[in-house]
């Protein structure tokens, strides 16, 4: 059993998910906004991360987020499971899909797009815990 | 990387292809004269003018003839390429002025022009000049060609070459009557030379002027449109989000990670969440519609895909859906690989819808085949399925946002009536035409036509915006 950190501005998607994990043996931490994230990761020690793109105020705030974490090498081993309900057609100025992970623009292990089904996000979680 | 950035045309190559259009007008033009040389040559003999006119009109325009083919040549070339090469296009027109000056003095000399006013004919010449070029540098230019003008009648009059005398010996020439008729006449001509190359220079600055606020007026819609769109769109992802956070709390619901759950209660979270999906396939659909009439996603990013290979992906992937409904999926493969200037994204799109709703409008046991070929320079892939047609009646509707046919809400209920909307906004932007035949409850033919590229070619802006 893993322990994943949430970082979500969405209460109603952290209920959501954490509900899901919990229910699957896992133990979840929460975090409403990524300020000092990297510090917040340190200190709560996940195995995962699920990290959210737009928050209020920065609709990149986890695009830059992901960005220092991975700069951060006592953080950056943490597989990050981006889950956005920006995709390719959001046009916000930048936009995700699974094709854009890369270590210079997403620098992320995989991208789901939200709404996900709970089967499809434990499958997807299961693969990055096991280094997929 | 989607990073959205603008595709805009630049105001240099505007100018540039704009002085491109003058410069093969005027190609066009000078073949006219060219025909009119050769005419004139052939027929002066013909009713007793000097033989040496006629000669001299058909070395002039033989010699035109080439060098205006020489010039069609060059400007196939720097239509090819872009505004870099402004430096070559201003030196291949200051040749052509050169070059049809030196003509005119051939022609003005051969029509005598000491008895003719045939020395006026430089004045379109100069008119084109001051056009071409801005007003210090097109008065030299002009200036240049007044002087080679007169210099047949200067050298005519110095004896350094014979006079030309097309009237007979008896013709009294105006000009040789006495110096001050001369310097009159040579007077008038510089000075219509100089009025005439003056008011085109005034023309052409107001034209430069307009130009100059269409151009502002132009990047200010440019900039409010992509305003708008980005409002619109960002209005759109946020209702997506808390849609997003409905559906997920729907499927913990459903599959009893909130606690026990009765059969009824399942049906119901099932029905909120088929209810979410319905929506957030509306929202998907409006996002792409506003993204495909932005105009801040213009043809930069389209570069050459194999239309097969990816039509065989989308028959795979509809094939899947089609089996729950008992429909078959076929392809019909061109003989080779046929590429078309796209993106996979806008072409998945266009021909998933296509594909999608001739399995979605198909009776079980019915069949949707897919044919691709190439014809005149274009790719045309054929989706024809056996399914409950279009009334006609709604053919004219069917690229109406929202619209669908009666019968096809009492057949599936579930669509959005924004996927032909998507799909002409696509064929559009993608230069392409689509044409629909159907028949009621026999099939419906959609026939798709989009022009086809070199080959398959790198992606050429330096990002893939969408």
């Amino acid at each position: 059993m893993a322990r994943i950190l949430i970082v979500d501005d969405d209460p109603d998607m952290v209920e959501s998910i954490t509900l899901v994990l919990t229910g699957n043996g896992h133990q979840v931490a929460a975090r409403h906004d990524t300020a000092e994230l990297a510090a917040a990761v340190r200190e709560v020690h996940p195995d995962l991360i699920i990290l959210d793109v737009v928050f209020p105020g920065d609709d990149q705030a986890g695009f830059k987020a992901a960005r220092e974490l991975a700069a951060d090498p006592e953080v950056a081993h943490i597989p990050v499971l981006m889950l956005s309900a920006v995709n390719q057609l959001s046009n916000l100025g930048f936009s995700f899909s699974d094709k854009d992970i890369s270590r210079d623009y997403l620098p992320v292990s995989a991208f789901l797009e939200k709404p996900v089904e709970p089967a499809r996000l434990l499958a997807r979680i299961e693969t990055l815990l096991h280094g997929g | 990387m989607n990073d959205h950035r603008n595709g805009g045309v630049h105001a240099d190559d505007i100018h540039y292809r704009e002085m491109l259009g003058r410069v093969r007008w005027a190609v066009r033009l000078r073949w006219a004269f060219v025909a009119a040389c050769l005419a004139v040559g052939l027929f002066l003999p013909g009713v007793g003018m000097p033989a040496l006119a006629g000669h001299c009109f058909v070395v002039v325009g033989g010699g035109l003839a080439v060098a205006n083919a020489l010039y069609g040549w060059l400007l196939a070339g720097l239509g090819r390429r872009g505004a870099s090469r402004g430096a070559a296009l201003r030196a291949l027109c200051l040749a052509q002025v050169a070059g049809d000056y030196l003509g005119l003095s051939v022609v003005t000399y051969a029509l005598g022009s000491v008895e003719t006013p045939v020395m006026f004919l430089v004045l379109p010449n100069c008119i084109l000049v001051a056009l071409y070029f801005p007003a210090p540098q097109s008065l030299t230019v002009a200036l240049a060609g007044v002087a080679l003008a007169v210099l047949p009648l200067g050298l005519e009059l110095a004896g350094v070459v014979p006079v030309v005398r097309i009237f007979g010996p008896h013709f009294k020439a105006m000009i040789l009557a006495s110096p001050a008729i001369r310097d009159s006449f040579l007077a008038i001509f510089v000075l219509a030379i100089l009025f005439c190359w003056y008011l085109a220079s005034v023309i052409r600055r107001s034209l430069l002027a307009n130009e100059a606020i269409i151009e502002a007026r132009y990047r200010d819609l440019l900039a409010l449109n992509r305003e708008k769109t980005s409002a619109v769109l960002r209005g759109t992802h946020e209702l997506k989000a808390p849609l997003a956070a409905i559906r997920s709390l729907a499927s913990t619901l459903r599959d009893g990670y909130a606690g026990p759950v009765s059969d009824k209660g399942r049906q119901v979270a099932e029905r909120i969440g088929v209810r979410c999906d319905r929506l957030l396939a509306t929202i998907t659909d409006l996002i792409r519609l506003g993204n495909l009439r932005s105009v801040v996603r213009q043809a930069d990013s389209l570069h050459g895909v194999e239309l097969g290979r990816l039509l065989g992906h989308e028959v795979a992937e509809a094939g899947m859906v089609a089996g729950d409904r008992r429909v078959t999926v076929s392809l019909a493969p061109p003989a080779g690989p046929v590429w078309v200037r796209a993106t996979e994204d806008h072409l998945h799109t266009l021909f998933g819808n296509l594909i999608g709703n001739g399995v979605r409008y198909s009776r079980p046991g019915g069949a949707v085949a897919v044919e691709l070929v190439t014809t005149a320079g274009c790719g045309r892939v054929t989706v024809r399925d056996q399914g409950i047609g279009i009334p006609s009646e709604a053919m004219a509707h069917v690229f109406d946002e929202h619209y669908r046919a009666p019968n096809a809400v009492r057949h599936d209920d579930a669509g959005t009536g924004l996927g032909l909307p998507i799909v002409k906004a696509i064929i559009d932007l993608l230069g392409g035409e689509i044409e629909l035949q159907s028949e009621i409850d026999r099939g419906t033919v959609c026939t798709v036509t989009l022009p086809l590229t070199d080959s398959g070619g790198e992606s050429n802006g330096e990002n893939t915006d969408r």
